[in-house]
């Protein structure tokens, strides 16, 4: 499967910050850490996640050239620390201006959207040539969102078991859109 | 490779299922783990995928392992299976 997520996690994220890549480079390959910490606190649905995660990146930048990063704590967490606080600030302009405006829907790539379908049929391919055992565990577990020792009950099998299933199939699903 | 002792949050956060403070820790984590982030990515990616397309469907009745009636060749090995 190929990687979801590239980003460099550099020699920066312990705390080094006289590396060969200029620092405020280092930052942007952070984008999909940022955007998935984004996404996951307002919604994907926010038409404006991207917005923010680019303020984000800016504020960061900034803040280094002014030298308010001095390297005492890894990139990593200096960017944590930020996009914590943009996001608590996104949450409160949002909740005191226009509660009940309708957002307008972003414009989708094409190009994107084709990659991510294509993607969608590779995965929803893998899930149906899984065995029922393993549907089933992927069911309870993540569509009805049951707990290990629920979903252990309600197929008689050990909550031990539930997990090693679910793991197992995700590196089935993993293994067979590599192919 | 020895395993993050975060990975065993990935599911419980995806999930909403972490305690505020597991999930500010497993937050500020995935900043600095390339490895916790990735597997992350890539399982929120298929659980996603998992729900959006319908792809599952719930188990068929008397899936329950315990209900299963047990075959033939599972009787005969346990015939040589060490008794404790």
């Amino acid at each position: 499967m190929r990687s979801l997520s590239p980003h460099p996690y550099n020699d920066y994220a312990v705390g080094n910050v006289s590396k060969d890549l200029p620092l405020d480079e280092a930052i942007l390959g952070y984008r999909n850490v940022i955007s998935f910490r984004v996404r996951k606190a307002l919604g994907s649905s926010t038409p404006d996640w991207e917005d923010v995660v680019n303020e984000i990146l800016m504020q960061a930048i900034e803040k280094v050239k002014n030298g308010a990063f001095r390297g005492e704590s890894s990139v990593g967490t200096f960017l944590y620390t930020i996009t914590s606080r943009r996001i608590i600030d996104h949450i409160r302009q949002k909740t005191k201006v226009l509660r009940h405006a309708p957002e307008p829907a972003p414009f989708p790539d094409p190009h994107d959207e084709t990659e991510g379908r294509e993607r969608s049929l590779q995965i929803v391919r893998a899930v149906e040539k899984l065995k029922p055992k393993f549907r089933d565990v992927l069911y309870l577990y993540y569509y009805k969102e049951l707990s290990r020792e629920e979903v252990a009950q309600e197929l008689g099998i050990s909550p031990r078991r539930v997990s090693e299933r679910v793991n197992y199939a995700i590196k089935l699903i993993k293994k067979s859109v590599q192919a | 490779m020895r395993k993050c002792r975060y990975e065993e949050l990935i599911d419980g956060y995806l999930l909403d299922k972490l305690k505020p403070e597991e999930q500010t820790d497993f937050e500020e984590h995935y900043f600095i783990c390339r490895s916790c982030f990735d597997k992350m990515s890539e399982r929120d990616e298929i659980v996603q995928i998992l729900r959006r397309e319908g792809v599952l469907s719930p188990p068929a009745e008397g899936s329950a392992e315990g209900e299963r009636p047990v075959s033939w060749i599972r009787r005969f090995l346990a015939f040589f299976k060490p008794r404790r």
